[in-house]
């Protein structure tokens, strides 16, 4: 009934369109799905909810990417003619490939079912976008430099100090920049011509059909009326109250994922809208373009609807005023005659699912190859790849995808938490990013192919006991860096090692330099701020921190003592240096030598922290070499397929409940059983095992017997009740009110009727002990038989057991 | 000669170890000497003059000293010890504030005092002398460790004071009197101190401690009530003074209370009208009413002196932050000129240098010295060019600095004046309000005598009327003349209250301007100072080597005259900055 309704409102439609537009394309209204039928457009939109994957929910551009990654795009058979087949998004889903169409009702489906204000929109589009070539977009996941932004503080301007005065001559510096400007335009101009010139060799051969490639994709509308998402409402301000009231849209690409602007070339025409609701076509077509299109759907001028009226929630709001008060009746009308139109009939698809493994999976076949302007983009499922791969971008120097440049790639699941890795292959420079929790604290690895260049290593210095930011590791140097919450405050070491050639084990270190950072608590001038230890020249230079507002700050040179003599001799005047604070009062000489003792000890704690250090990143190359060859992955132990021995452990506990199960179904009672445990390391004699039957079979009846004797003493004391009861109310018959009698009665058909249930309980019993008896020693020569083989014992039993 | 035998005999006679001695600068120097550095570091030590401010570890055992003196001249001693001597009092120790190990074990001491200005003592040792009673050491308070083991204490009484000590946590009483009579004595102890944790050096446990306090309750329970006044009383004088240190400086100290009322009615000499008081009920009346009315206004005073001080602290705290972020730009930016002036002024040098060394060695012909000549005048010329631009660079940076800074300080000095000009208005303002109070204060009391005086004159009650007033009913300006006085009294006290609030307040800001510019000035001296000799150092030094060159080749082409351009110059600069 209603089918036909909407098939007779469908040809009407369509007659009517074509005599206003005869020089239109017709209509995607209704197309045929998987079984030939003839299926209205917005019946094939199935709002559903993803529950079970929290990644998707509240996150249209998840779903969007997902969507793109999970469906293989298939291009229209013909591209400039309307589509002729629209399988339902549950077939998609389970076949995984699908047109613009197919994947634009599924990702508005899925869209629609999370509460967004998603449409379809069937129009015309390029030629790259209707076969999914993105071979000249520019990548969106090159990764970019982030520059942290450098924080000055806002002083208060009254108290600011000003600037030095300027004083160069302004005419001279217009000129300068006179100068300057011309020659910059002159490049800029060059540049210009460059871009354009890049511009044209990049743009692909013209297209001839321009124009009329059918499309379809999705639109989010903006301030919709009927959405309840925050981030989709334009907010109203109190006084522009009129203006922001017009929806606003933007497009997704169902084939990628991606977001275009309205104002986007890519989109060359819209012919119609819709939704689960209602379907919409364009009356502004031709006239205007996309970007100037009005977009408020309830507006008839613009929008031609399906199906009149509107739905619930497009509904204009009724203020009721005080005048519609008085009289009802009408009120009641109108709101019938609001009602009194066609609601779009629910769809006809089946609620549609994705497999948690076929999530995971997410790429057909695991893998996804997308080609970008310049470069390649790949994406592999998680455990896909044995060295767990997730991404990887290649960047080429030609558009044919030649002569990589960079690369980047990225991991999940590694068991070295290594997560990033840039290749850059110009200057043959590999950079790798691990997340925190190695045992190393490893940040960033940075080295390069050839051996002999530097390695820089930078660490997760909060968790590191020595504090150490960054090591940069070359064969002439170590350089450390230190963060600042060290208790010697050092946050610079270098050490140069003479390039003796020898083998790497006995290197030289011919000088250290170190740098301090400033302890409050010391007196400027005894509070080192730059040691270096001269090793080849016996020398020692010291350079203290500057005093508050000095700028100049106190160096001596000592000159180290021979090493030999243990008590040397000290004399102050072989220090050199420069005293900033001639004024103030100065070392003394046993300041001096104290001083002298430290800076050695200091030094010999250095060479040591240098061996410490070399043996240490030597160590960690090590480690890494073994990681790269082997990369290890790991697993989440909530991971519900990747958890593999909980996963078994999981598989045999409910076989073996399921065998246990089978078992105890299969097997009957073995009334024997307890009577045999007396046997089980020795043979049973016969009469014993006589015994043990005359047991069982004595202790079976007796069990029997208490039971019948329990219930026949039960049943003799209703009898007796009964009697009593009865003897009382003879006697006493009239002394009781009606009421009290009828309870009497009413006790006395209680106790017979639990009297008959226990006569008969009785009964049953009996009938029940006899059968089973009956099966027990029915059942005794067999399990006897199994006894004798079993145990081996030779039995010729008899029916000395019958009775 | 003859001396010299004496000491012989002497020495002969008696025993050294038993001869008493007096400790003196003698005896200090001596032990610093002998427990100074060894070896090499020792040697330094004793080439040097004696520092004694710098002694903080001192021993002086063994030494029979009689008496504790002559160790004021080392006032940052924070470890002594005066163990194994025949010391029997405590004294001279006050001036060693920073005291934190006494050691006087072994000695004949018998009273425990002398303590009060130790306040940092930590650990205290008089283990083995001959002291009754433990007395005076709660002011120690940060006492650690108190060792009085091998005395003749005797009595519990004193060790209740102990409870003061919050910070002790080791007593050692072993060896007395009462420690040797009492087996329940360390369970005592452990009621009676309940932050102690080692007694004789033992862990004392949370049994102990509970049985003690069980045992002991009824002696506890004494004197907790017996301390619980002076706990709170000394509560109360730690909260005061601090309070105190913070209204005075808000300018409104004695504010938070009535103070200035109760001040109001000191009377300290005749004709200042006290007999007006009285006359009974109607004169305490009105003087309540006044009491009440005072409070208000200095109530108000009070809130408006912590409110500006707040502003005042919060406008100097900007003034200063600014200031220094600016200071510091300048000085770094003064470190980079000076840096890269020495890193060219050493390329300089190690090129002459190497001129230097070639021309020694001879492998030079002679007509290479002319060119040497004029290598060297080339260097010369590029150092003094160096000289000149460092010079005016870090010159004008730092005049430029100056000037700003004392701009700076100027608005400072408008923006705190007017701050504390609106709060001496607001001051003044609420002064009018109290003089006002007080006006009427005097003529209600005036009234009130008069109706009081002539009605019990016509009842007949003369003798109900205070001595000093009778003499009012035959002269009735008596009364008056008392209220005069009365007023003046007053007024002389709120005006001398308020001029100090004035005169303070304005003081505050004149010194503290002043202060900021002298440091300034004396900053820019310092710098200026500082560049020069700087600059001169390295110039010296170049003049060094270029001479050694000019000496041998009598090319007397020096550049002194730049040099002395330009020492006339900065006396110039330098007469512009002082000015």
């Amino acid at each position: 009934m209603m089918k036909e309704l909407m098939a007779t409102n469908k040809k009407n439609f369509r007659r009517q369109y074509k005599e206003l537009y005869p020089t239109r394309r017709p209509l995607v209204l209704a197309v045929e799905n998987e079984c030939k039928v003839q299926k209205f457009v917005s019946t094939s939109i199935r709002p559903t909810t993803f529950i079970e994957f929290p990644e998707l929910i509240d996150n249209w551009q998840a779903c969007a990417s997902f969507i793109a990654d999970h469906i293989e795009y298939e291009p229209l058979e013909n591209p400039t003619k309307i589509p002729t087949r629209l399988h339902s998004p549950d077939l998609v889903l389970k076949s995984r490939k699908g047109n613009s169409f197919e994947m634009a009702t599924l990702l508005c489906s899925i869209l629609i079912g999370l509460g967004f204000p998603a449409l379809v929109v069937s129009g015309y589009a390029t030629r790259e976008v209707t076969t999914n070539d993105q071979r000249r977009v520019k990548c969106p996941y090159i990764p970019e430099k982030v520059i942290e932004p450098i924080f000055k503080e806002e002083l208060d301007p009254k108290y600011r100090l000003k600037d030095p005065p300027f004083l160069k001559s302004h005419f001279l510096m217009q000129c300068e920049k006179k100068k300057l400007d011309a020659e910059n335009a002159i490049l800029e101009e060059k540049k210009r011509q460059e871009m354009l010139k890049l511009e044209e060799f990049e743009r692909p051969p013209p297209d001839p059909e321009n124009g009329y490639r059918t499309h379809a994709w999705i639109a989010m509308i903006k301030n919709a009326p009927w959405c309840y998402k925050a981030e989709f409402k334009i907010e109203q301000k109190d006084d522009e109250e009129e203006i922001s009231n017009e929806p606003m849209a933007f497009f997704i690409e169902p084939s990628t994922g991606f977001v275009h602007k309205l104002t986007d070339p890519c989109y060359q025409g819209i012919e119609s809208i819709w939704n689960h609701q209602n379907y919409y076509v364009n009356r502004q077509y031709g006239k205007v373009s996309i970007a100037e299109m009005k977009l408020d759907l309830s507006d008839t001028e613009s929008w031609e609807h399906f199906l009149p009226g509107e739905p619930f929630e497009l509904r204009k709001e009724k203020v009721p005023n005080e005048d519609e008060e008085e009289d009802e009746t009408p009120a009641e009308d109108q709101a019938l005659a609001i009602e009194k139109h066609l609601d779009m009939p629910t769809s006809w698809v089946e609620m549609l699912h994705v497999s948690a493994v076929d999530f995971e999976e997410r790429y057909v076949g695991g893998e996804k190859k997308e080609n970008y302007k310049y470069c390649i983009y790949e994406k592999y499922a998680p455990y896909k790849n044995t060295d767990g791969l997730m991404k990887r971008l290649t960047i080429y120097k030609t558009l044919e995808y030649e002569e990589p440049l960079n690369v980047y790639e990225w991991y999940e699941n590694r068991d070295d938490f290594m997560v990033k890795v840039h290749r850059n292959l110009i200057i043959d420079e590999i950079t790798e990013e691990f997340e925190k929790g190695r045992n190393d604290c490893l940040k960033v690895f940075i080295y390069n192919v050839d051996e002999n260049e530097k390695i820089v290593m930078k660490f997760y210095s909060k968790s590191r006991f020595d504090c150490l930011k960054e090591v940069v590791y070359h064969s002439n140097y170590i350089e450390e860096k230190y963060d600042e919450n060290r208790r010697d405050l050092i946050y610079y070491r270098k050490f140069f090692i003479s390039d003796s050639g020898s083998t790497l084990i006995t290197r030289n270190i011919e000088k250290i330099v170190e740098k301090f950072n400033r302890n409050e608590k010391k007196d400027a001038y005894h509070d080192v701020a730059i040691r270096h230890f001269n090793r080849s020249e016996n020398q020692v230079f010291v350079q203290f921190h500057y005093a508050s507002d000095a700028i100049t700050a106190t160096t001596k040179t000592f000159i180290k003592p021979p090493r030999s003599e243990k008590e040397a001799k000290f004399d102050p005047s072989t220090i050199e240096g420069y005293i900033a604070n001639p004024w103030a009062k100065q070392m003394n000489d046993l300041e001096l030598y104290y001083l002298l003792q430290e800076l050695m000890k200091d030094e010999e704690k250095s060479v040591d922290c240098f061996h410490a250090r070399d043996t240490e990143i030597k160590e960690i190359l090590q480690i890494r070499r073994q990681q790269i060859a082997k990369p290890l992955l790991k697993f989440s132990i909530f991971d519900p397929l990747r958890n593999e021995s909980a996963r078994k452990m999981r598989l045999q506990k409910f076989e073996q409940m399921k065998t246990r199960e089978m078992l105890a179904k299969s097997q009957q009672a073995d009334f024997l059983a307890p009577y045999l445990v007396r046997f089980e390391d020795k043979k049973p004699e016969r009469d014993e095992i006589d015994v043990a039957i005359q047991d069982c079979l004595r202790d079976f009846r007796k069990n029997y017997e208490d039971m019948i004797n329990e219930l026949q003493h039960r049943h003799d004391e209703a009898t007796a009740e009964l009697n009593s009861l009865k003897r009382f109310l003879n006697r006493y018959m009239d002394q009781f009110s009606v009421q009290e009698y009828e309870k009497f009665i009413q006790e006395g058909e209680n106790i017979e009727r639990y009297r008959k249930i226990i006569h008969q309980r009785i009964i049953a019993v009996k009938e029940e002990s006899n059968r089973k008896y009956g099966n027990l020693v029915e059942s005794i020569p067999g399990r006897l038989k199994q006894i004798s083989e079993n145990k081996g014992v030779s039995l010729a039993y008899g029916d000395s057991c019958e009775d | 000669m003859d001396e010299l035998d004496h000491r012989k005999i002497f020495n002969k006679i008696i025993f050294k170890e038993l001869e008493p001695s007096v400790l003196n600068e003698e005896v200090i120097r001596n032990a610093v000497y002998e427990q100074g550095p060894a070896g090499e570091a020792g040697r330094l030590f004793r080439q040097m003059e004696i520092q004694y401010e710098k002694v903080t570890v001192l021993r002086l055992e063994f030494l029979n000293i009689l008496k504790i003196d002559h160790l004021w001249i080392l006032p940052n001693l924070s470890i002594l010890s005066l163990a194994f001597n025949k010391i029997d009092k405590i004294e001279n120790l006050d001036s060693l504030t920073a005291l934190k190990e006494l050691n006087l074990a072994y000695n004949s001491i018998e009273k425990l005092g002398n303590l009060d200005k130790l306040r940092n003592l930590e650990i205290f040792n008089v283990f083995g002398n001959k002291i009754r009673k433990i007395e005076n050491v709660d002011c120690l308070e940060n006492l650690i460790i108190f060792s009085a083991g091998n005395n003749l204490i005797d009595t519990k009484d004193g060790l209740e004071r102990l409870r003061f000590l919050k910070k002790l946590r080791s007593l050692n009483l072993k060896g007395n009197e009462i420690e040797k009579n009492d087996k329940h004595f360390r369970l005592y102890i452990a009621g009676l101190l309940p932050d102690l944790t080692y007694y004789e050096y033992r862990h004392i446990n949370k049994l102990e401690r509970e049985e003690g306090k069980d045992r002991f309750r009824f002696k506890l329970r004494e004197i907790v009530d017996n301390e619980k006044f002076e706990v709170q009383e000394r509560e109360r004088i730690k909260q005061a003074t601090a309070d105190r240190i913070h209204h005075t400086a808000c300018f409104v100290e004695d504010f938070d209370d009535d103070q200035l009322f109760q001040s109001l009615f000191v009377f300290t000499n005749d004709g200042q009208g006290q007999c007006l008081l009285e006359i009974g009920e109607e004169a305490n009346n009105l003087r309540d009413e006044f009491r009440y009315q005072t409070y208000a206004v200095t109530q108000t005073i009070f809130k408006i002196g912590l409110d500006e001080y707040e502003k005042r602290t919060n406008e100097e705290k900007v003034f200063r932050h600014c200031v220094a972020v600016g200071k510091k730009e300048v000085q770094v930016l003064g470190q980079n000129i000076a840096n890269e002036f020495l890193e060219r002024s050493e390329n300089i040098f190690i090129t002459l240098k190497k001129i230097y060394d070639d021309y020694y060695n001879g492998s030079l012909k002679d007509a290479d010295t002319s060119l040497i000549a004029q290598q060297v005048k080339e260097l010369s010329e590029e150092f003094q060019k160096l000289y000149d631009t460092t010079w005016k660079s870090l010159m004008e940076n730092e005049m430029h600095m100056h000037e700003c800074v004392v701009e700076a300080i100027s608005t400072f000095e408008n923006i705190i004046q007017d701050i504390m000009n609106v709060f001496i208005e607001k001051c003044k303002t609420q002064f009018v309000l109290l003089r006002e109070l007080e006006g009427n204060f005097i003529d209600g009391l005036i009234e009130a005598v008069q109706t009081f005086v002539t009605t019990k004159a016509s009842f007949g009650m003369e003798d109900q009327i205070p001595s000093e007033l009778r003499e009012s009913l035959l002269d009735r300006e008596i009364i008056n003349g008392y209220a005069i006085g009365m007023r003046e009294m007053h007024l002389s006290k709120i005006d001398g209250r308020e001029d100090t609030l004035i005169l303070r307040g304005k003081k505050w800001v004149a010194d503290l301007c002043e202060k900021l510019m002298k440091d300034e000035i004396d900053r820019n001296r310092q710098k200026v100072m500082e560049i020069n000799y700087f600059l001169d150092i390295k110039q010296s030094k170049f003049d060094e080597l270029t001479s050694e060159l000019y000496f041998d080749k009598d090319v007397d082409t020096v550049d002194t005259p730049t040099t002395a351009t330009i020492e006339t110059h900065q006396d110039d600069m330098l007469a512009a900055t002082t000015n």
